[in-house]
């Protein structure tokens, strides 16, 4: 009797739901799906060995612990401290200045980590104290931190876009470059939607300061090696002189050096960004290795292939196939967050996407407007969380900042929809 | 007996740090020593790609397991009254035991195939084989914690069903910036 092909997928679903850990219940199902397509026990034992080693064993996977490394170092060194006192000196005297602050901290401080959650603990810890001294609502705090937190996402260094590059074989040094213009353009829709917010409901950001032209000046002198880091890390990326890899390893060690020298980063310190870093990399990897399985159960199967014609065949506007990817990955990161998300359904949606003429690098960074929103959004949303523990926000009131405030991720994905060449461009601009 | 094997288990932990240490060192290295001096290491890719990710990846999988880093959708789970749940999460538990085993069983045989083999590294004249053998190793280790923890399960101490940001949420700490935040101010 032959099973039929989509049972792999049913166990996978319900094994999610009954709570077995995301890499099991890929592996399980792959398990299933490779033994109902072969029924040679041999051949299952011989994917899982093979798909373990070659999932990990890859210099081009390195980035992902460097990039990881790198926002530790970065975090734990003090820079994100230095970055948001400076840049509040300059906006202190805008209503919701603090606010706006925070969003420009987010995005600098984006250009020296790739980890957005990295990102969100470190503004969670500095710019909420500051914001609640000010009077500022915690929704409106706790929102500008969390939905800020997401550009480290768009902006390069980025842990997910590697993933994403990884996963679909697209050029990891473009798709970084191509986080940039996007990155800047959510900044931008996030500022004007705080500065919307406070104008509506003024109560929200009661305060404004003055701050005299020499301090702000003086502000501005100790986030110079933070500059100097991103400038490296850009420069090296855009031109290609250094590999994404050494890029990384690159950067990991001079966001270290630069905590050192500055007496922020301990001996200790080193052993717990690492630490961290072990525990992040494996998890990011275990589940890639569960993705493998299953996805070499889905190349034998011919899934993809098949979901694809048929896809094409019932001849729905490509668009449409979009707007609907979009809405099922939005449903679906509700419940789960980014890197597992990525690696469960690119591929079934990569194949069917560039059939359609679509460009990888443009839906690899629409992939990443998609995790951004899961992220921040109601009832399962990592940065949500986050913020709320490290700050000590009640989970709820962060929601009502970032459910107003994603309106700014919504945006940026529309425009992008409309005018791709907003990610396209500088890209296209290297060699 | 267990003691022992945590004792052993945490040495495997630090192998993993000490590589991806080593990795970011030799990636610096070889990266300057190309572009600066012109004289790249050569062996420095092969060396990071066939030995120190993979024993940075495997020899941490148990401390990752110990940490809860294994993200489950807990959405639903959540949601079934406690009679209910403990069944599911025993049934879950033995599931990844048994899978993970599954791994174990599956690494040891590419394992001693290559051993078999004697393929070595393309420039470098060493084998490839010890690469392989860190997959059993890490897997086993952590197939032991997730063996050790069964009993816990009922009691919700099972680290399979800790959430990383859950204890967080209760215990108001937060990882790298807790300890970085000291050195901040």
């Amino acid at each position: 009797m032959k099973l039929p092909l989509g049972l792999p997928f049913i166990v996978m679903v319900l094994a999610l739901l009954l709570g077995v850990p995301i890499p099991f219940a890929l592996g399980i199902a792959g398990v299933l799906g490779i033994w109902i397509v072969t029924g040679d026990w041999n051949m299952v034992l011989g994917v899982l060995g093979m798909e373990s080693f070659s999932s990990t064993a890859s210099y081009i996977m390195t980035t992902i612990p460097m990039f990881i490394l790198m926002a530790h170092f970065s975090s734990s060194g003090g820079l994100a401290r230095d970055l948001y006192t400076g840049v509040s000196k300059w906006v202190s005297h805008i209503r919701g200045g603090l606010a706006i602050a925070t969003v420009f901290a987010c995005m600098i401080f984006g250009a020296m980590s790739g980890a957005s959650v990295a990102a969100a603990s470190v503004m969670a810890k500095i710019a909420m104290p500051e914001m609640r001294r000010f009077g500022y609502s915690e929704p409106l705090a706790a929102g500008a931190i969390a939905v800020g937190s997401t550009l480290d996402i768009l902006i390069p260094p980025s842990v997910a876009i590697v993933v994403y590059g990884i996963v679909t074989q697209t050029s990891i040094s473009k798709l970084l470059i191509a986080g940039v213009v996007p990155g800047f353009v959510l900044a931008i829709f996030l500022i004007l939607c705080i500065l919307v917010w406070v104008t509506i409901r003024p109560s929200h950001a009661p305060k404004t300061v003055h701050v005299s032209w020499a301090e702000r000046c003086r502000a501005l002198v100790r986030i110079w090696p933070s500059f100097l880091l991103i400038l490296m890390v850009i420069v090296l990326l855009y031109t290609g002189i250094a590999t994404p890899t050494e890029v990384g390893a690159l950067g990991a060690a001079a966001s270290a050096v630069i905590g050192v020298a500055m007496g922020r980063l301990s001996w200790t310190g080193i052993v717990e960004a690492i630490k961290e870093t072990a525990c992040t990399t494996t998890m990011i990897f275990i589940i890639l290795i569960g993705a493998n399985i299953f996805g070499a159960f889905m190349s034998l199967s011919g899934v993809p292939q098949q979901v694809t014609a048929a896809a094409i065949e019932m001849g729905i506007n490509r668009w449409v196939v979009i707007i609907g990817i979009v809405v099922v990955y939005f449903v679906v990161s509700m419940f789960m967050d980014e890197i597992p998300l990525m690696l469960l359904t690119l591929q079934l949606t990569f194949p069917l996407i560039i059939k359609l003429g679509f460009d990888p690098i443009w839906y690899g960074v629409l992939s990443m407007m998609m995790v951004s929103m899961g992220l921040v959004f109601p009832p399962v949303g990592m940065i949500a969380f986050i913020v709320s523990g490290t700050a000590k926000v009640n989970l709820m009131k962060v929601y009502q900042g970032t459910s107003v405030l994603v309106i700014a991720i919504v945006l940026t994905t529309v425009i992008i929809m409309i005018f791709p060449q907003i990610v396209l461009w500088l890209p296209s601009t290297m060699h | 007996m267990q003691k022992l094997l945590m004792k052993c288990e945490s040495v495997l932990n630090y192998l993993a740090l000490l590589a991806i240490f080593i990795i970011m060192g030799l990636t610096t290295a070889d990266a300057i020593g190309r572009y600066v001096f012109n004289r790249p290491i050569g062996w420095a890719y092969e060396i990071t790609e066939k030995y120190l990710m993979v024993i940075a990846i495997f020899l941490a999988a148990s401390y990752a397991y110990r940490r809860g880093a294994y993200i489950r959708v807990t959405f639903f789970v959540d949601r079934l009254p406690r009679q209910t749940r403990t069944p599911v999460n025993y049934f879950v538990q033995v599931l990844s035991i048994l899978f993970s085993l599954l791994l174990v069983v599956a690494t040891t045989k590419r394992a001693i195939h290559m051993i078999a083999s004697g393929t070595t590294l393309g420039l470098l004249d060493y084998p490839v084989w010890p690469g392989y053998v860190i997959l059993p190793i890490g897997l086993f280790a952590m197939s032991l914690l997730m063996l050790f923890d069964l009993p816990r399960v009922r009691t919700g101490n099972s680290s399979l069903f800790q959430e990383e940001f859950k204890e967080e949420f209760t215990t108001g700490e937060v990882g790298e910036e807790n300890r970085g935040g000291a050195g901040q101010e």
